[in-house]
């Protein structure tokens, strides 16, 4: 087994898919619960960076969040007090909190997403839907670090000129001007030489195919479909009636045995499944170590 | 402009997503689903509409030069938006818009909303930033003669794009939070998002009144120049 970042692309996109579009769109408290530590296990096993701001951002927006939804909506019955002769119900409450417990397990999936779909994946991605498209996106991913080297050598040449005078503000403001405006003319002129090479090159001649540099194997293909039917049992689960719930007028969960447990757990091996995969390849790796 | 290539799929994307699938999914979404999955039918609706200006690019054949132009400007429509506060992709793409034709604006609208969230989060929102990016760009193309010659006029564009950006993003926020429209939420959002309302219209004018007459003669330059 391979952890799911080296697998295919394609698996990557598969999972963020269905393990979104069911927490997003099935609101079920408990399925809500797993899909948030789901996503904050993956998250934190990651190697994203600047973890500790993220953690503050989205807590702090889980906050106001729930307290949002009891000040603006007074739907409800249980009422709890009175502000503004406004009444603040219980119901309401646990709406916002449930609501933001989705946002926020979302924000953890996405952000996830951010770190674990690298450019060259979504070159890959998108090669299948167009193959210009995934070529402008990868000429505009390598522009903007060359655009950073370019505007250094602008300047460099520019203070060699002695036209630079940091000493005052308005000269440093027009100078920068100055390289901006050098820059943008070299780029525009840039990319005419390269279109103008790849043209020589025969670019817009005949049918074009793509390098893809990563191939569909066994394991991922099996990949895709354990996943396509842990998500289809979660999502019959809830066509045929399962997991329903509602807030107002009164909080009511029905958790109707075998049928509902089936689709929550099958949910749940689909959320951890990047982290369980992560662990047996450690473990593997431990184990192997070991026997040497 | 070039998007799908496959003659096939890009004629069954033009001819299914307008006639069939949006029609179905309104009706579907208004009589079958309850309102609770307003997102889900907004979401699905976004996206089909981005795959059909994917497929309507491919009609009118423009060169790989005009196609690398849209690159760098994506490229310096992505790197913009490091700037703090300040968020120059609405303004890039009201110019690529105006120069190089509706086409090319909702490009480089959609396609630097796309990749700069790749830096600043990616997640259901980026199908809607896309649209509303990719919509500013093609409309700014679409008005480009006025925009072109009366200064007055692109800036109300601009600051009108800020404001209509701002209040479309809300809508979408109100319907993730809310699973369903409500007027008191949605005033709620639009009052907490007025610094970023006031960013957005203040970036936009702010560069367009900078930016847009010297991109303007670098850009007709490179028009004149190699004929694009």
């Amino acid at each position: 087994m391979k952890t799911l970042e080296s697998s295919n692309p394609i698996v990557l996109f598969f999972f963020f898919l269905y393990v979104t579009a069911l927490s997003m769109f099935i609101s079920f408290p408990f399925l809500i619960i797993i899909s948030l530590f789901g996503a904050m296990a993956y998250y934190y096993s990651s190697p994203a960076p600047k973890k500790g701001s993220f953690t503050v951002f989205v807590w702090v927006l889980f906050l106001v969040l729930s307290a949002a939804n009891p000040l603006i909506s007074h739907k409800g019955e249980t009422i709890l007090l009175f502000i503004n002769n406004r009444p603040i119900t219980l119901e309401s409450f646990y709406f916002g909190l449930n609501s933001s417990a989705m946002i926020v397990s979302a924000l953890y999936w996405f952000r996830t997403l951010t770190v674990v779909l690298t450019s060259d994946k979504l070159i890959y991605l998108t090669s299948f839907l167009s193959k210009n498209l995934s070529l402008i996106i990868s000429m505009s991913v390598r522009f903007v670090p060359m655009f950073g080297r370019q505007r250094k050598k602008i300047k460099e040449t520019q203070l060699a000129m002695g036209l630079y005078n940091d000493d005052s503000i308005v000269d440093d403001i027009r100078s920068n001007i100055r390289v901006f405006s050098i820059l943008i003319t070299w780029a525009l002129e840039n990319g005419i030489t390269a279109a103008d090479s790849m043209e020589a090159r025969g670019f817009s001649l005949g049918k074009r195919s793509c390098m893809r540099q990563k191939r569909i194997d066994i394991f991922d293909i099996m990949l895709i479909i354990l996943m396509s039917a842990l998500f289809g049992i979660t999502l019959a689960g809830r066509l045929f009636g399962g997991m329903s719930h509602s807030f107002y007028p009164r909080l009511s969960i029905s958790f109707n045995g075998i049928k509902d447990t089936a689709a929550l757990l099958s949910f749940a091996l689909l959320a951890f499944l990047p982290v369980i995969l992560k662990a047996e390849v450690s473990l593997r790796w431990h184990l192997l170590k070991q026997r040497v | 402009m070039l998007m799908i290539k496959n003659d096939r799929l890009s004629a069954a994307v033009r001819y299914s997503v307008p006639f069939v699938l949006v029609p179905c999914l309104a009706v579907l979404g208004a009589l079958v689903l309850d309102e609770s999955r307003h997102l889900l039918v907004s979401l699905i609706a976004a996206a089909l509409a981005l795959l059909l200006f994917a497929a309507g690019f491919d009609k009118k054949k423009i060169g790989t030069r005009r196609m690398v132009i849209c690159a760098v400007m994506t490229a310096l429509a992505f790197a913009g938006r490091f700037i703090p506060f300040l968020n120059p992709i609405t303004a890039m793409a009201i110019i690529t818009g105006i120069y190089m034709g509706s086409e090319a604006g909702f490009l480089v609208g959609s396609l630097s909303a796309l990749l700069s969230n790749f830096y600043f989060g990616q997640g259901p929102w980026t199908v809607f930033q896309m649209l509303a990016w990719g919509l500013i760009g093609f409309f700014a193309g679409a008005l480009s003669k006025p925009l072109k010659s009366n200064t007055v006029f692109l800036l109300i564009y601009g600051a009108l794009c800020g404001v209509l950006y701002s209040f479309i993003m809300d809508i979408w926020t109100v319907l993730w939070y809310n699973r369903g429209f409500s007027w008191g939420l949605y005033a709620g959002a639009i009052v907490s998002a007025i610094p970023y309302t006031a960013s957005y219209v203040f970036s936009n004018v702010l560069f367009l009144f900078f930016l847009f007459k010297p991109f303007g003669v670098k850009l007709e330059r490179i028009k004149t120049k190699y004929g694009i």
